[in-house]
């Protein structure tokens, strides 16, 4: 299989995990009785349909919701409304055993790879584990993929015995991919999986991200807010603003030609080398609660766009503009 | 005059079980009313260089066992404490990643803010109070007035990082060490800083150490880059000579391998290997073992010194072998002879 | 330290081994552990010089017959109230018995009722301490809530009332500390599993799909053994002491059993003439907590010099 072409010249149609107006609400609890007085609305409304074998980016700023997405579609935590099917079964309506049945073919790697392996544990048990838990394989199979799986990550059998903390953030990382790796997924959730570590290093993971996409056949769910790195490494784009999706679009369109105001103000700030272009556009203020998101559209009260009172009273709902581009913005 | 001048720092970690040699040789300068951008990745020993000037490395277990740090011509590791005092907060003000590290949580923000004022000036606390929300407005809060009276935990991570530059700023210092003040921002966020930061130091004309890992960041602020690894600087350049050339391979690696927007490459440049620990003061050249220009045995056994190349630019320097003049015509095939760096100007 | 030995050919990026490992450890099979902990537990001058005299209480205990000269309940009545000699290192009590083997025979008692009664603690303790921290929610409140209520009332005096209610003895004093001393393991236990909790690692076993036994047995406790331990070592002389005092009220041991806390009630009354029979099982039960204390301490500087 080749390597994926950035700007997608492969078609991705079979749908993998569609999500559906997913909602992941918190409860906030206040006064003496604590009783519940509002929510956090952490994820309101959020609809994607990821095919198989692409690279779905979903790129936002910190409190977007991106990450409880993730951990929403996987199961880590429950939605609050929405359905969420992956490879034709309703997910959200599963109980904990049918759930645990395709916990094989969804898997999650965190972004902080020092604290997502159990230091109590060695490299070999780590990547063992899964497998244990999810599949039936004979203890011969299992140390057979445990050796394919740590040379694929490119780390050394000799590894194998040591526990996570004798490695650098990189290595550690690779074992979480490793271990990742190991029940054979269709799907994986990378949460911030580069965001801990080191430009140089950062490098290597997507480099092998990519590579082992093509060797695994598997489909990525790639959850950043570096711009750069999304834009290196995935198919398709979807923006995050306190809670819902703003844009949805190929990778090189979006960055082409971004059209929600958000995405363009987003775009704008990335720093390039030799500092920032003149026409930027300087956003005012910070990201809204999401106890208390602003009525209507939610970016209106920074939004360098905004039209008049449609923006502040009518949430504007994601239409297709062009063939293959979602947009929520009265705008369009 | 040269404000700050590091010469030859060398700083080292003894701790019961081991010694960490961090920082192994430094040397930069920074003028007056000049930014000079500190770039590495981590464990470069950039925040442990910052850390010295300011005095703020608990020792034991650092010792720093070389060097000389000279502001405005005067050594700061000679200064008694009390003598550093009157400079730290004053005269030489920093900032951190975190800003909780200046903020004391169960302080108010407008005593917090006030404080470096009321230490090192005869002044009153009416005209220190109207100072602090004069500098907290102009640090992007609009709602100073009631912010004096807030603790630091109400406020947002942008908005506490704007209070630390205030309280850095008040005393209007001729120095500010801004150690990866926007790493851990938002993009957003970060641009509306970088702004903040860039305005207020043509507003104050204050000089700034802008230590960071990052960049492009770095490159929109800084008139001087100094690039670190494995505690030592390899290579000094102003920004424009920086951005279109890189001498040093270490940097070389380093820009390669950031994925940029406008880059359509398929997999990434990446660097071999791992940043050393030392044990002991390093002999040779710290990158020499995952160098793609590597010589040979000189670069093990010969430290390069930060000198300008032949055909570089004036101000331009480097600490590398391959730019010894012996070497700019046959750059792979490696003599006999133990070559040394020839100096410069 | 050499620099890592990496191979320099960049033809075969990607394709060796790229990061080599800084600091290596061999193995980390339990003895080797052990060992490394010990190794650096020797740093500490007070807990190398505790651990010895943990070690030398112990096989005293285990070959007390051998190393007591006498047998502790034998009666001499030549030698009545005896003051210390050479025959007689301790001195002998009313009844003419040799107390240097009475307190031989007590360090018996002492380990004995350390281990059994810590052992019981921690086994209630650190249950509940892991299913409250773990589950959380009503569980927890309702756990927490019943450490707080007992903790309000003094341990020692429910100690008391509970052998007093039971009618003294060893099986009423082995159950009495117990169920009044595992609070503090389940205060411990839960306050590091909720910081556990926050991990990530914990989130991966979820998306493994790991039971919850299994994350508690496999995930959590493995993460707070290391309080546990040293919390262990800082209870036993609480135990130790306790039980002295118990049976020095009168609720412990029966007499003639050479229980310390005995040994000290008994020598009671004698003590302005006979200074010698209360005195020295205080003095070894003293050394033994400091002793312990002292372990327990280092320990703690090596296993997590950042709690508590």
């Amino acid at each position: 299989m080749s390597k994926q072409q950035l700007g997608s010249e492969r078609e991705f149609t079979d749908s993998l995990l569609t999500v559906t107006d997913l909602k992941k609400y918190y409860p906030v609890k206040g006064g003496i009785l604590r009783r519940r007085v509002g929510d956090v609305k952490a994820v309101d409304g959020v609809s994607m349909e990821i095919h198989t074998g692409e690279t779905y980016g979903l790129v936002g700023e910190s409190g977007c919701g991106k990450s409880t997405f993730g951990k929403t579609i996987t199961r880590l935590v429950e939605s609050t409304d929405g359905s969420i099917i992956f490879d034709g079964k309703d997910i959200t309506q599963l109980s904990k055993s049918e759930m645990n049945a395709l916990r094989k073919d969804i898997q999650i790697i965190f972004q902080d790879p020092a604290s997502c392996l159990n230091p109590r544990m060695n490299v070999r048990q780590l990547i063992e584990e899964p497998m244990s838990s999810l599949t039936d394989w004979s203890q011969e199979e299992k140390n057979k993929r445990v050796h394919k799986l740590i040379k694929d990550v490119n780390l050394s059998v000799e590894h194998l015995s040591r526990p996570p903390h004798e490695f650098s953030g990189g290595q550690q990382q690779r074992i979480a991919i490793a271990r990742a790796l190991s029940v054979e997924p269709k799907l994986i959730v990378a949460d911030e999986p580069t965001s801990a570590l080191d430009v140089s290093v950062q490098a290597k993971i997507l480099n092998l991200l990519k590579n082992l996409q093509a060797e695994y056949n598997l489909t990525y769910l790639f959850i950043s807010h570096d711009l750069s790195v999304i834009k290196h490494i995935c198919d398709r784009v979807a923006v995050m603003y306190l809670g819902q999706i703003a844009e949805e679009s190929p990778t090189q369109k979006l960055f082409e030609a971004p059209k929600h105001p958000y995405t363009k103000a987003l775009l704008s700030s990335v720093p390039k080398i030799g500092g920032f272009q003149d026409d930027r556009i300087k956003l005012q203020g910070t990201v809204p609660s999401p106890e208390n998101p602003p009525s209507g559209c939610r970016y209106h009260t920074r939004c360098q766009e905004y039209i008049g009172e449609i923006c502040e009273e009518e949430v504007p709902k994601l239409k297709t503009i062009g063939e293959d581009n979602l947009c929520a913005c009265h705008h369009y | 005059m040269t404000l700050l001048e590091l010469k030859n720092l060398h700083v080292r970690f003894k701790t019961r079980a081991e010694t960490v040699y961090a920082v192994n040789g430094v040397n930069f300068q920074v003028e007056e009313n000049q930014v000079l951008g500190v770039i590495g990745e981590s464990g470069c020993g950039k925040s442990v260089t910052a850390l010295s000037i300011m005095g703020l490395l608990p020792s034991p277990p650092a010792d720093i066992h070389q060097g000389e740090i000279l502001y405005k011509g005067t050594n700061l590791l000679d200064l008694s404490e009390k003598e550093l005092n009157r400079i730290r907060g004053n005269e030489i003000a920093m900032i951190y990643q975190d800003p909780m590290e200046a903020l004391n949580p169960s302080l108010k923000i407008g005593f917090q803010v006030m404080e470096p004022l009321l230490t090192h000036r005869d002044i009153s606390k009416a005209d220190a109070r109207e100072r602090a929300i004069k500098i907290l407005n102009e640090c992007g809060l609009a709602d100073a007035e009631r912010i004096m009276g807030q603790y630091p935990h109400s406020l947002s991570g942008g908005m506490q990082q704007r209070v630390m530059i205030a309280m850095a700023l008040i005393t209007e210092p001729s120095l500010l060490i801004a150690d990866e003040p926007t790493t851990a921002l938002d993009v957003t966020i970060q641009a509306q800083i970088m702004d903040l930061l860039d305005n207020l130091r043509n507003d104050f004309n204050t000089s700034m150490v802008f230590i960071t890992h990052d960049i492009p960041v770095v490159s929109g602020i800084s008139d001087r880059i100094a690039v670190m690894y494995a505690g030592k600087v390899v290579e000094t350049a102003t920004v424009e000579q920086f951005m279109e050339n890189q001498l040093h391979p270490y940097t070389q690696s380093l820009m390669k391998s950031i994925p940029k927007i406008g880059d359509t490459a398929e997999e990434l440049p990446i660097i071999e290997g791992v940043v050393p620990t030392f044990d002991q003061n390093p002999k040779g050249c710290v990158f020499a073992s995952r160098c793609p220009e590597y010589l040979g045995p000189e670069c093990d056994n010969e430290t390069p010194r930060l000198s300008v190349p032949t055909d570089a630019a004036q101000g331009h320097e480097t600490a590398c072998h391959i730019y010894a003049d012996e070497y700019l015509e046959t750059v792979s095939k490696p003599t006999d002879q133990t070559i040394a760096q020839t100096e410069e100007k | 330290m050499p620099t890592p030995n990496v191979n320099r050919d960049p033809q075969s990026a990607g394709d060796t081994v790229s990061d080599s490992l800084t600091d290596v450890t061999e193995g980390d099979s339990t003895t080797d552990k052990i060992v490394s902990v010990l190794v650096d537990l020797s740093q500490n001058k007070l807990a190398v010089i505790g651990l010895l005299y943990v070690f030398v209480l112990c096989v005293v205990a285990i070959l007390a017959p051998i190393v007591a000269p006498y047998d502790p309940s034998a009666q001499n009545y030549e030698v009545l109230n005896h003051p210390p000699s050479f025959a007689h290192p301790f001195g002998t009590d009313n009844f003419g018995r040799d107390l240097f083997s009475r307190v031989v025979f007590g360090s018996r008692y002492a380990i004995f009722l350390g281990i059994v009664i810590v052992g019981i603690q921690a086994v209630i303790g650190v249950g509940l301490g892991l299913v409250a921290g773990y589950y959380g929610g009503f569980t927890e409140a309702v756990i927490m809530r019943i450490v707080d209520i007992s903790l309000s009332i003094p341990g020692i005096v429910l100690a008391l009332a509970i052998a007093g209610l039971l009618g003294g003895g060893i099986l009423p004093l082995i159950i009495a500390i117990s169920l009044v001393g595992w609070r503090g393991f389940t205060r411990i236990v839960r306050g590091d599993v909720k910081s556990i909790m926050e991990e990530e690692y914990i989130n991966s076993a979820k998306a493994v799909g790991l039971s919850d036994t299994r994350i508690i047995t496999r995930y959590i406790l493995p993460n707070v053994a290391s309080s546990i331990i040293v919390y262990t070592t800082l209870t036993l002389p609480t135990v130790i002491l306790w039980s002295a005092a118990l049976s020095f009220l009168g609720m412990g041991v029966h007499p003639p059993t050479p229980e310390w806390g005995a040994l000290i009630a008994a020598g009671r009354s004698d003590l302005q003439s006979a200074w010698w029979i209360a005195t020295f099982p205080g003095l070894a039960i003293m050394a033994t907590i400091i002793a312990f204390n002292a372990v327990g301490d280092g320990l703690r500087d090596v296993l997590d010099p950042k709690q508590y």
